[in-house]
């Protein structure tokens, strides 16, 4: 297809809001040199393209999102969201010369305020409407439902009476409804009105009002015979699920429905994108000498067509079949997305996308469309769009000054620029000689035309920009996950280092966990990445898979450069009812999510189009990212512990005003007063053990003990940083307590026990002694360490003793894998304590069973209880 | 806080009764400077913001009465200028009442607002909340019944009366008893120091009842019980109610007599009905049809008439004598009725069609034309928008309009002017007829379906196509009878020659195994219509070809004609005396003898029938088949008969 030639004309220039103009609702209309021009905002202009001179501004409650001339009666209509259509008389220059007496031509200060009362049709539903010569077509949308309503038009004199009141409706129902699907609620239906040839007697407002008339047979077959017999009018419905239909103004019935419910709508095609445009060409010229015909003669149409945003478009034809008669109907895909969309009534439709506009020619008796194969009539196989090279343009128009011989396409730009644009044929754009007169008008047109280009480059710059800059996020994306990938068993590059310290906020002491997460890395964290810390709740026992129990925190982070790092911090109070439950594993990682990188770019969504211009409409990854694990820590009762400084001793009670975490206070001072009464009634009566003490008095009055003894000699090696200048015991406990912060008091002097208390509030001890064992060796006594666990809870005890021996695991683990050889054992005496072991474990064990009988449960609890002491000190000995 | 608490009562109490005074002022003598229309939305705009100064606050139990009452004004005003939803409106009673159940700190569970009332009556809201509680029951039950809740209704007033679930009501009937409760219902009169509203429950009370039994008779009416409905509608008509409703009243009493076989009285029904409201015009139409069925045909025709013309002028709309200040009428009440079948709106085009069709049928060809062509001339130039809104269909297909129009012509013997009609069928018709139109129970085909997106399209196709050329060749048919009788004989030849081509141009397809359910449906649904047609037209052409040949003394054409369209429909009489007169012409009086005795005994009733059976646009053409000289025909077969039993 040949190049179509052009001259690009600005006019003027109106103001658009940040980012451009959004397409769909701006609306350009041309009637002999005035331009009527909304851009999408509250204003509707009115521009004399002759004196290039602003004629008027009318400023509307809200966006003003349709606009059509009826020049019969001097009128224009304006649908302004959420309030209704607006009637303006086009007698202006009255008005203007009214208002303008006093000042100046500042055609700004006439701007003429329409108040929400001033509208001819209120209506907040409105969504689109369409006029014929004395028919006003509306379109709302109401509880989902599309609902077309007939109104008389006013005449131009009787504004005041007008009948509100719809003369007719009909319900359409299209398979989607808008608001179901968010991405779809951007796009405004389109109307139009196809007229039969021997009824129309308003031509030229049928083509302002974007109208066309479509020649037989084409008529009677879209639309039946019946409709054809009666001349009717058809409106022609696009909406945004891609539905094209047409209704009636006149059949009573419509043909294909007779079966079906009674209603007059016709579904014509389902283009499955949002219809953009509605308009109709002429393919076939009528003869040779039809080229002389101006543009808009009168000749009707013989082809429909639609176009969707995404750039589907189909085109209907009358076939030439032989058997049923049926329309031709073909699809064609165009490259989208499609802003906006005029037809010039020839065999040349224009449509404009961020980049270009594009001129399609269905013309079928073309030599470069013909195929040899093809009947006469039918539809190209292949489109071949023609460039024009103006990019970014909202609202196309073609203009009526035909007169001069050439059409002429209006466009309104993204940035508000209104400009002109010739249109004609590549044999009419021989060179001309030049005169001053025409160097003047050349050089014109050149100005303009850097102009536009450099409109163009700005536009084309700003995408690649945004493109190069998604590549750089992704860029240090890729290479801050090379880093933390490499080095899985070596020094991380990003490290994050996991505390757990008593804090004091809001009255209470909290335990907090902080996570510092420090970048060693050469590169730094962009904005995008999220610092994610998982908690993971009384994982107990060392399974893996008992992470049902998570609650995962989100940090996004700003910037963190190389070198630098970065805390946040988790208060752990206990959450309303629940106790915290220790030990808990945190676990601390890196994430990206990819939405960040469009995100960067998509702030204006039309060049997310233009990056996805293939289209994936439901281009939406939710979750998807990159996710990187930094480090896991357990947190068990050892970390949390608070420590009381001084050498406390058993002297004093529990001190229960010291308790960090408030429990009910009530239930506490009762708890306690009731203990007190039955030590009092143990001291005077030497009865059996009261209930009262059986169920909470153990827990307060005799500690739970455990102890667990390891050999001196592998603690030694095991510690050798500890216990440079200290005795072994010292630095055993120093061992056990070096992750608690508050320990770190400890460091200083030489101390063997230890009083803490636990999160929940129970008293724990920790005593670190020195004892020989002798049963064990045949070499002799064995030296061996001896950790004593005392806590009055016992659930305490049981976190407390389970954070000691998964330590101690560690370092037996650690030990053994350096491979040194444990001393001789007396392997009778091993057996021997097995056998007793298994003895108290069966003793357990039928223990159990009984208090499952709930026989004489009290006496059973006790011997429980005892036997698991004595379970606890195994008189083993970690060697 | 209680003291400004009682002052804040006070000054809401007295901004609401300003409000009601201006508007009892308004509606007394609705002075030039304000009307009744704008008061009214000024009012709704007052009481709405009064409402949301009160429901901003707390609820406090010495407020509430007044929160209630002005609610009741708030609503009573949304209602009357329908400026909320019926949704919106039941939100917003309901919402008074969880600020009562608030006030008296009762937990609110239950989810419903039956249930709120039931905890709000039942377990008892103080005496000085009762009246007002009351006055919300009446508009809560008022926007129920337009959401057509008969029951939730009932529930209501039987815990507003205090009724036992159990008690037998006097009137047998279970629906009956909502009425019997609405009756024993007493609300309580406003007293002098309540706060005022606008429009006192009591007149509300007797808007419900009416409402009530208007809806139930419909519900009666729907479900085929006329005798039921007819009560219902005595008791409607009874009560208190609009001169629109009442005649709507009578006009389903009407339409449950003339149920119940008593068409006299039920014309007596539509006549008050009319006394009432004479624009209340769907009486008019039921008239119509009450009298086709008595077969008072003089009367339809009139009614219709009178029906057209009320339609075609501007809309008259009798003016309510009720009193402005009635803010809720019983119109809104019974909003959900307006769309029963017997209220359906006819469109001034659908009237003329039966006009014109009826006239046709009646044989008064004249009156038929002038009909038909009025119809025409409005529909192809008449003001735009005449979708029409009724649910069933008014009109048939256009070509079938213009064709029963050019039969009118036709029997008025204006048979240039049926030419025409006809003329333009033909060009209209031709663009959508094909070429060839195959057709089957087993045809599915989209071979050389461009458009076809779906079997059903497919069909609907097929049979769109099918149609056309059963309207061209019928189109051709009654021109060739009108050039016949124009004397135009080789005119009327090729026009039923044609018809004939049209007709060859439907081939039809066996069933060839593969096909489905849907198509064999089609098929036979298609079979049942239109093509029973076919025959007709064919041996309508055939028969009248035959006789054009016979003018032109072809007459070895003509029988050929005659065997075929006796072939097409053994039964037809007139393709019979045909038959036997051309045999006769022929001189093979043998042949044309046997063929007399074997036709002539059935063939005197069969006439009247045959021509029924015909479309209305055929009848004409069927009458005109008529054979014309069957006396003379007579004579000669029964002289030859004689003759030759006689003979041996």
């Amino acid at each position: 297809m040949a190049q179509v030639g052009h001259r690009v004309d600005y006019l003027a220039g109106f103001c658009c809001p940040v980012g451009g103009l959004a397409a769909g609702k701006p609306r350009v209309l041309c009637h002999g040199s005035q331009i009527y021009l909304s851009n999408g905002t509250e204003y509707v202009y009115v521009y004399d393209q002759e004196s290039r001179f602003m004629k008027a501004i009318y400023r509307f409650p809200d966006q003003v999102w349709h606009v059509e001339l009826l020049p019969i009666h001097q009128q224009l209509y304006i649908l302004c969201a959420g309030v209704g259509i607006y009637c303006v008389s086009l007698d202006y220059p009255s008005r203007l010369a009214k208002r303008a007496d006093g000042e100046e031509n500042d055609c700004f200060s006439c701007i003429l305020p329409m108040g929400s009362s001033a509208c001819t049709f209120p209506d907040a539903s409105l969504c689109t409407f369409t006029l014929l010569s004395d028919v006003l077509v509306t379109l709302s949308q109401v509880q989902g439902k599309w609902c077309m309503n007939l109104h008389e038009l006013p005449g131009p004199e009787d504004q005041e009476n007008v009948p509100r009141q719809p003369i007719c409706h009909v319900d359409i129902t299209t398979s989607t409804s808008s608001d179901g699907d968010i991405s779809l609620a951007n796009f405004l239906p389109v109307l139009c009105c196809a007229s039969s040839p021997d009824a129309s007697d308003h031509k030229e407002d049928l083509r302002h009002s974007g109208g066309f008339v479509l020649e037989e047979p084409l008529f009677s077959l879209l639309f039946g015979v019946d409709a054809a017999m009666l001349d009717s009018p058809m409106i022609l419905c696009g909406f945004p699920d891609g539905q094209l239909c047409s209704v009636p103004l006149k059949a009573l019935r419509s043909p294909d429905n007779c079966s079906r419910e009674d209603s007059p709508v016709k579904i014509l095609h389902h283009l499955e994108e949002p219809v953009v445009f509605i308009g109709a060409l002429r393919t076939e010229r009528k003869s040779l000498d039809a080229e002389e015909l101006p543009a808009y003669g009168d000749l009707g149409c013989d082809c429909v067509m639609a176009l969707g945003h995404y750039g589907k478009m189909v085109a209907i034809k009358a076939a030439t079949g032989e058997e049923v008669k049926v329309p031709e109907l073909r699809e064609y895909y165009l490259q989208g997305p499609v802003l906006c969309a005029a037809c010039s009534g020839g065999s040349r439709m224009y449509y404009s996308t961020h980049s270009d506009i594009y001129a399609v020619d269905l013309d079928s008796s073309t030599p470069e469309a013909e195929k040899v194969e093809d009947a006469p009539g039918t539809l190209p196989s292949a489109l071949s769009p023609a460039s024009l090279s103006i990019c970014s343009v909202v609202a196309l128009s073609l203009s009526s000054r035909e007169s001069e011989g050439e059409s002429e396409l209006l466009a309104l730009s993204a940035k508000g620029r209104l400009m002109t644009c010739g249109l004609c044929s590549p044999d009419d754009t021989q060179p001309v000689k030049m005169n001053p007169d025409k160097a003047g008008q050349r050089i014109k047109e050149l100005l303009s035309g850097i102009g536009h280009v450099s409109e163009r480059v700005s536009s084309l710059k700003k995408a690649v920009d945004q493109k190069n800059q998604a590549l750089t996020c992704l860029n240090q994306v890729m290479s801050v996950s090379a880093a933390l990938l490499s080095s899985q068993n070596g020094q991380k590059p990003i490290t994050c280092t996991i505390t757990v310290h008593w804090s004091h906020i809001l009255v209470q002491d909290t335990l907090t966990v902080s996570c510092i997460l420090e970048n060693l890395s050469e590169c730094s964290l962009e904005r995008g990445w999220t610092f994610c810390v998982q908690l993971f709740a009384g994982s107990c026992d060392f399974d893996e898979g008992s992470s049902d129990s998570a609650t995962t925190y989100t940090f996004p982070i700003d910037q963190l450069l190389p070198g630098n790092k970065t805390e946040v911090t988790l208060p752990l109070g206990p959450t309303e009812g629940t106790k915290l439950e220790l030990p808990f594993i945190v676990s601390c990682s890196l994430y990206y999510s990819l939405q960040e990188i469009l995100g960067t770019v998509s702030e204006s969504t039309e060049l997310l189009d233009d990056l996805f211009s293939d289209d994936s409409p439901g281009l939406c990854p939710d979750r998807e990212g990159i996710c990187l694990p930094l480090k896991e820590a357990t947190i068990d009762l050892l970390q949390c512990l608070r420590l009381k400084n001084g050498s406390s001793t058993s002297d004093g009670g529990p001190p229960a005003a010291a308790m960090p975490l408030p429990g009910d206070p009530l239930d506490t001072f009762l708890k306690l007063s009731q203990m007190r009464s039955d030590l009092d009634g143990i001291e005077r009566s030497d009865e059996v053990v009261p209930r009262a003490l059986n169920t909470l008095g153990e827990d307060y009055l005799t500690p739970s003990v455990a102890s667990i003894k390891v050999s001196s000699e592998l603690l030694r090696t095991a510690l050798k940083d500890f216990c440079a200048d200290v005795p072994l015991c010292c630095a055993v406990l120093r061992w056990l307590l070096a992750e608690n912060v508050e320990a770190d008091a400890l460091r200083s002097q030489e101390r063997m026990e230890v009083w803490g208390l636990a999160p929940d509030g129970g008293e724990v001890q920790l005593n670190i002694r020195e004892v020989a064992v002798s049963d064990m060796n045949t070499a002799g006594p064995l030296q061996a360490v001896e950790i004593v666990i005392q806590s009055s809870p016992l659930a305490n005890m049981c976190q407390l003793h389970h954070a000691v021996v998964r330590r101690i695991q560690a370092l037996v683990l650690e030990q053994a894998a350096q491979d040194s050889s444990p001393p001789d054992i007396r392997v009778q005496y091993l057996q021997q304590i097995q056998a007793n072991h298994e003895m108290l474990l069966k003793e357990a064990q039928s223990l159990r069973d009984q208090l499952c009988l709930d026989n004489d449960s009290d006496a059973t609890v006790e011997k429980l209880l005892h036997v698991y002491r004595q379970l606890r000190n195994p008189s083993l000995i970690v060697l | 806080m209680a003291a400004s608490g009682e002052s804040c009562v006070s000054l809401w109490r007295g901004e609401n009764d300003e409000l009601v005074r201006r508007w009892r002022r308004v509606t007394r003598s609705p002075g030039p400077g304000c009307s009744v229309a704008e008061t009214a939305q000024q009012c709704r705009l007052a009481f709405t913001k009064l409402l949301q100064k009160i429901q901003g606050l707390p609820a406090v139990l010495p407020a509430l009465p007044l929160e209630l009452t002005i609610l009741y004004n708030s609503l009573l005003f949304d209602i009357h200028l329908s400026s909320s939803s019926d949704e919106e409106l039941l939100a917003g009673i309901d919402y008074g009442l969880t600020r009562v159940l608030e006030a008296y700190s009762v937990p609110d569970h239950s989810i419903s607002p039956e249930g709120r009332w039931k905890k709000l009556l039942q377990e008892g809201a103080s005496k000085e909340l009762q009246a007002a509680l009351h006055q919300l029951a009446a508009l809560q039950a008022a926007l129920w019944l337009v959401t057509n809740r008969l029951e939730a209704v009932e529930d209501l007033f039987r815990i507003l009366t205090g009724a036992k679930d159990l008690e037998p009501s006097p009137c047998s009937s279970h629906q009956n008893e909502l009425l019997s409760l609405l009756q024993t219902w007493r609300p309580q009169d406003s007293e002098e120091y309540d706060p005022l509203v606008a429009q006192s429950v009591r007149d509300l009370k007797e808007i419900l009842w009416t409402s009530a039994a208007f809806l139930q008779g419909i519900q009666q009416l729907e479900a085929g019980n006329s005798t039921a409905a007819l009560a219902f509608f005595k008791a409607a008509a009874a009560g208190l109610s609009s001169k629109r409703v009442l005649a709507q009243t009578f006009t389903l009493m009407g339409c449950c007599n003339l149920r119940l076989g008593k068409p006299q009285v039920a014309l007596q029904h539509l006549r008050r009905a009319l006394q009432v409201d004479f624009t209340f015009l769907p009486a008019l139409h039921q008239a119509a049809l009450l009298y086709r069925q008595l077969e008072l045909l003089e009367a339809e025709l009139e009614s219709l008439a009178l029906l057209y013309q009320a339609l075609d002028g501007p809309m008259e709309v009798t003016s309510e004598s009720v009193d402005p200040h009635f803010l809720i009428r019983i119109e809104r009440l019974i909003r959900s009725a307006q769309r029963t079948p017997f209220f359906a709106q006819k469109c001034p085009a659908g009237v003329k069609y039966l006009l014109a069709q009826r006239c046709l049928q009646a044989g008064r060809a004249g009156e038929a034309a002038e009909h038909y062509l009025d119809l025409l001339a409005m529909l192809q130039e008449g003001p735009l928008p005449q979708v029409c809104q009724s649910k069933m269909p008014v009109l048939p297909r256009i070509p079938e309009v213009f064709l029963e129009a050019a039969s009118a012509l036709e029997e008025l013997a204006k048979h240039e002017d049926a030419l025409v009609v006809c003329e333009e069928v033909v060009t209209r018709t031709s663009l959508l007829v094909p070429k060839k139109l195959r057709l089957g129970p087993g045809l599915n085909g989209d071979e050389d379906v461009l458009w076809a997106k779906s079997p059903g399209t497919v069909q609907e196709q097929r049979r769109e196509s099918l149609c056309c050329i059963l309207w061209r060749a019928a189109a051709h048919v009654i021109q060739g009878w009108a050039c016949g009788r124009l004397g135009e004989a080789k005119e009327a030849i090729s026009h039923f020659s044609r018809s004939l081509d049209d007709l060859l141009r439907i081939h039809f397809v066996s069933a060839d195994g593969a096909c489905n359910s849907s198509a064999e449906e089609e098929w036979e649904k298609l079979r049942l219509s239109e093509m029973k047609i076919l025959p007709q037209i064919r041996q309508l052409a055939l028969t009248g070809r035959g006789a054009q040949f016979l003018e032109l003394g072809r007459d070895k054409e003509a029988l050929m004609d005659f065997q075929h369209s006796l072939h097409v429909c053994p039964d037809s009489p007139s393709a019979n005396w045909y038959l036997v007169h051309t045999l006769w012409k022929l001189g093979r009086r043998k042949e044309a003898a046997a063929h007399w005795q074997k036709f002539v005994p059935k063939s005197a009733p069969m006439d009247e029938k045959a021509e029924g059976s015909f479309p209305l646009y055929l009848q004409s053409c069927a009458r005109q088949m008529k054979f014309p000289q069957a006396e003379s025909l007579i004579k000669n077969m029964e002289g030859f008969l004689g003759g030759k039993s006689l003979e041996p």
